[in-house]
């Protein structure tokens, strides 16, 4: 929550300074396809989730959207690698944009990341949780050691407090 | 009682072999001694609520007087009856008594064995008994004993009751006489001379006079008709004996002569005091159905009967008569400023008020006279047995006592005869009674006066009965043996038992009496118990008492609830259970009154209580974080999905360039 509200805080300042940056990559994007339409074409069919979801990704920093771009620009290497040794013809980047195999291996990859990015969450989540409570669960047996040891009050709300509200 | 059952470790009362008319009045018995084998010793068992004489018997047991059958030892031991009784045990009486019998008539004696026989030594044991500060208040031929006609008389044993409590009352002053038996009070050797005087009369006649009345009747005979009249009337005595029996039987104690002075008859005889008669008034006053014509006998009269004393002084009938009758405007006078002292508290009927007027009247109206209070009379030094003495034996009422008390009577009738008594001591005497009766909560009240005022007065707690109890040492084993016999109750404790233990105790135990005596956490009336019980066992250095610590044991358990640390409990339980059967209270009192674990165990728990705090702070982090939790999961999991993609990234680059 800290760190949302930051985030928050700190977004007029960035909100230009991401303007700018969205204008500057638009700007690299319009360049790229003006001047390497085949390689914008071939970047763009295999980077095409990892580029919708980080135009479509609201959190602060757009982490998920850049971490499955990165999956997709490692699976459009080879592509672009082979339309570099093709000789950045537009019929070579057609060839490579067709090949199905190719284009849904590169999707899957991202779509993995993506699952991987949104349930990895809730399986973290339920390894956290579970130590924290294994660590309540000996901090509260030490109490109940301590309560019996030495007649300590039981804490507040516990189920031996509500028994007896008075503690007598 | 002593273990083996001997008083003083020596003396074993035969209660087979009784010893007839050897007590003055109580049962005797045959007495064997362990110790120095000597014969001819006597057992005199004491009354409960009589106590024996303890200041006379402390001053007379180191050294014997010839002539008396005095005290060698006392303490309790077990009576006919099954029970327990005080013991006193002295000299037996080497002969026969003088007389069996008051009611019999004998042959009167002759003269010279009067004086050879009777009057010279009793007059040396009582210039004895005078130069040890103490007096017999037992004399009468009843209780002198002979071996041989013409052989000296020695005195029978007079401790083991208080004093002048069994005297008939013909034998007693007629100001002693009127008094309640046990509040007759030690009195003065003047009594004893007196005593002696009424014997040699009775020796002389042949017959006790007026063995057949009342007490309060001998005493109204003797004020009205004077002592030596009333006893002799028309009978003739011989010559030296009327002469030293009248100035023995002189109704002012000043006026009798010393014992030293009797051991000379024909010196006593001429130096006789000759006392005034009292002024007879012209006309009598009537009061309690007898006609008054002395100041005296209008005295003896109102103590009789206070109310109508007090009718006829509030009427002023009183002061007329004194004016008119009797020409003593000097009394009159003294006797309307108690009047108008009585005035001041109001009008209205007031008995307390009522009885202090009365009692002043009496004591300005008759110097010599005891104090009288509501009908009843005693000395000031008798007041602390007649307040031993059971309500059902004719003892005051509580009421009259409490009111004694808390007026100060005492200090108000000193101060009504400064010339006869010292009116300081006894305002302070007055006043301590007071203190002690105001007295609240255990500890204190009547019951703590009554002990106070009897060194000897057995306990009356029914916790330690049967057993008699009148000393501090005697009281853990007796209470040891109840607790023995599965006599138990909630506390080894009550109230007649705590004022019995404040009054005897060397220290003052205040603190611990009031802490029982609130009785509002039993573990703390059982630790001040234990630690009352276990201080009286190290001063008295008393035996072992197992059944009586096992009983505090149980008791003062729950005093150990004040450690906090369960182990350290545990054990102070386990130890609480090993010492008791040990029966040393001071080591069991060591096991739960011990400040430095006590301090420990305070620490150990404000240590738990902050890492108990310290744990309670942690679970509440661990079930408030479950946002930054779930925020955590979601950044780790997309830095693994981005470090993935990186990871590939150059994998894939690296593969293009160089495979």
């Amino acid at each position: 929550m800290a760190k949302a509200s930051a985030g928050s805080g700190v977004k007029p300042a960035s909100g230009a300074g991401g303007a700018a940056g969205i204008w500057l990559v638009g700007l690299a994007c319009g360049a790229l396809i003006g001047l390497a339409t085949p390689y914008a074409l071939v970047a763009g069919a295999f980077l095409a989730p990892g580029l919708i979801l980080l135009a479509l990704d609201g959190s602060g920093g757009r982490a998920a959207g850049w971490a499955i771009l990165m999956i997709g620009a490692a699976a459009a290497v080879h592509p672009l690698m082979a339309l570099w040794l093709a000789g950045h013809h537009m019929g070579a980047a057609i060839d490579l944009v067709s090949d199905v195999r190719a284009l849904a291996a590169s999707w899957a990859f991202q779509g993995a990341g993506w699952l991987a990015i949104e349930a990895g969450p809730w399986i973290i989540g339920v390894v956290l949780d579970g130590t924290a409570q294994a660590r309540a669960l000996r901090l509260r047996q030490a109490r109940a050691r301590i309560e019996e040891e030495w007649g300590v009050p039981a804490a507040p709300g516990s189920a031996d407090n509500q028994k007896n509200p008075e503690g007598s | 009682m002593n273990p083996n059952g001997l008083i003083s470790g020596a003396f074993e009362v035969d209660l087979a072999r009784n010893v007839v008319g050897a007590g003055a009045g109580l049962p005797a018995f045959a007495v064997i001694d362990h110790k120095d084998g000597r014969t001819g010793l006597m057992a005199i068992q004491a009354r409960r609520g009589a106590p024996p004489r303890a200041q006379s018997i402390g001053l007379l047991m180191s050294s014997g007087i010839p002539g008396i059958m005095g005290p060698l030892a006392h303490g309790p031991a077990r009576d006919a009856a099954g029970g327990e009784s005080w013991f006193v045990i002295c000299q037996g009486p080497p002969g026969s008594a003088l007389l069996s019998s008051l009611h019999q008539t004998f042959e009167p004696w002759p003269e010279r064995d009067l004086i050879e026989a009777v009057l010279r030594p009793v007059a040396r044991a009582l210039e004895e008994l005078q130069s040890r500060h103490t007096v017999h208040r037992a004399i009468n031929p009843t209780n002198m004993f002979q071996a041989n006609r013409n052989e000296p008389v020695t005195l029978g044993c007079a401790w083991a009751a208080p004093p002048g409590s069994l005297q008939p009352a013909v034998f007693e002053p007629p100001y002693s006489a009127m008094c309640l038996p046990a509040g007759r009070g030690e009195g003065t050797i003047a009594d004893d001379v007196y005593a002696l005087g009424v014997s040699l009369i009775v020796l002389s006649l042949g017959y006790v006079p007026m063995a057949g009345l009342a007490p309060v009747e001998i005493a109204r005979r003797k004020i009205e008709l004077g002592s030596f009249n009333a006893l002799v009337g028309d009978a003739r005595l011989p010559q030296i004996i009327a002469d030293l029996a009248r100035g023995m039987l002189a109704e002012d104690p000043e006026h009798r002569p010393l014992p030293t002075l009797l051991a000379d008859p024909a010196g006593a005889r001429s130096r006789r005091v000759a006392a005034r008669p009292p002024r007879r008034a012209q006309r009598p006053l009537e009061i309690a159905a007898s006609d008054a014509w002395t100041a005296r006998t209008l005295a003896f009269g109102i103590a009789a009967d206070p109310e109508a004393g007090v009718r006829l002084l509030r009427t002023g009938a009183v002061d007329r008569w004194i004016r008119r009758s009797l020409g003593d405007g000097l009394l009159a006078t003294r006797l309307d400023e108690a009047l108008r002292l009585r005035a001041s508290q109001g009008d209205g009927e007031d008995r307390r008020e009522d009885a202090v007027l009365a009692m002043r009247a009496v004591a300005l109206l008759d110097p010599l006279a005891p104090l009288c209070w509501s009908g009843f009379a005693f000395w000031p030094d008798g007041f602390g047995a007649a307040l031993a003495e059971d309500e059902a034996s004719g003892a005051m009422p509580g009421d009259a006592v409490a009111d004694i008390i808390a007026t100060e009577a005492m200090a108000l009738w000193g101060a009504a005869r400064p010339d006869r008594c010292d009116p300081m001591t006894l305002r302070i005497d007055a006043h301590q009674h007071r203190a002690l009766l105001r007295q609240r909560g255990w500890g204190g009240g009547l019951e703590r006066l009554r002990y106070a005022l009897n060194p000897l007065l057995a306990c009356r707690s029914p916790l330690v009965a049967p057993a008699i109890v009148a000393r501090t040492a005697e009281l853990l084993p007796a209470l040891d043996r109840a607790a023995a016999q599965g006599r138990r109750g909630e506390m080894p404790m009550d109230r007649d038992l705590a004022a019995f233990i404040a009054a005897r105790s060397e220290v003052r135990v205040d603190r611990e009496l009031a802490q029982i005596g609130e009785g509002k956490r039993p573990e703390i009336v059982a630790l001040a118990v234990l630690r009352l019980f276990a201080g009286l066992q190290a001063r008295t250095r008393g035996p072992a008492v197992p059944a009586l610590a096992a009983w505090i044991a149980e008791a003062a358990a729950s005093s150990l609830n004040v450690f906090h640390g369960r182990a350290n409990r545990e054990r102070r339980g386990a130890a609480l259970a090993d010492l008791a059967g040990a029966g040393r209270l001071v080591a069991l009192l060591g096991v739960i009154d011990d400040p430095d674990a006590l301090a420990t165990d305070r620490q150990g728990y404000e240590e738990a209580l902050r890492a108990a705090q310290a744990i309670d702070g942690q679970l509440a982090a661990i079930d408030g974080d479950k946002a930054i939790r779930a925020q955590a999961a979601r950044r780790m999991a997309q830095e693994c999905v981005a470090g993935a993609g990186a990871l590939a990234l150059m994998l894939a680059m690296f593969f293009a360039m160089f495979a």
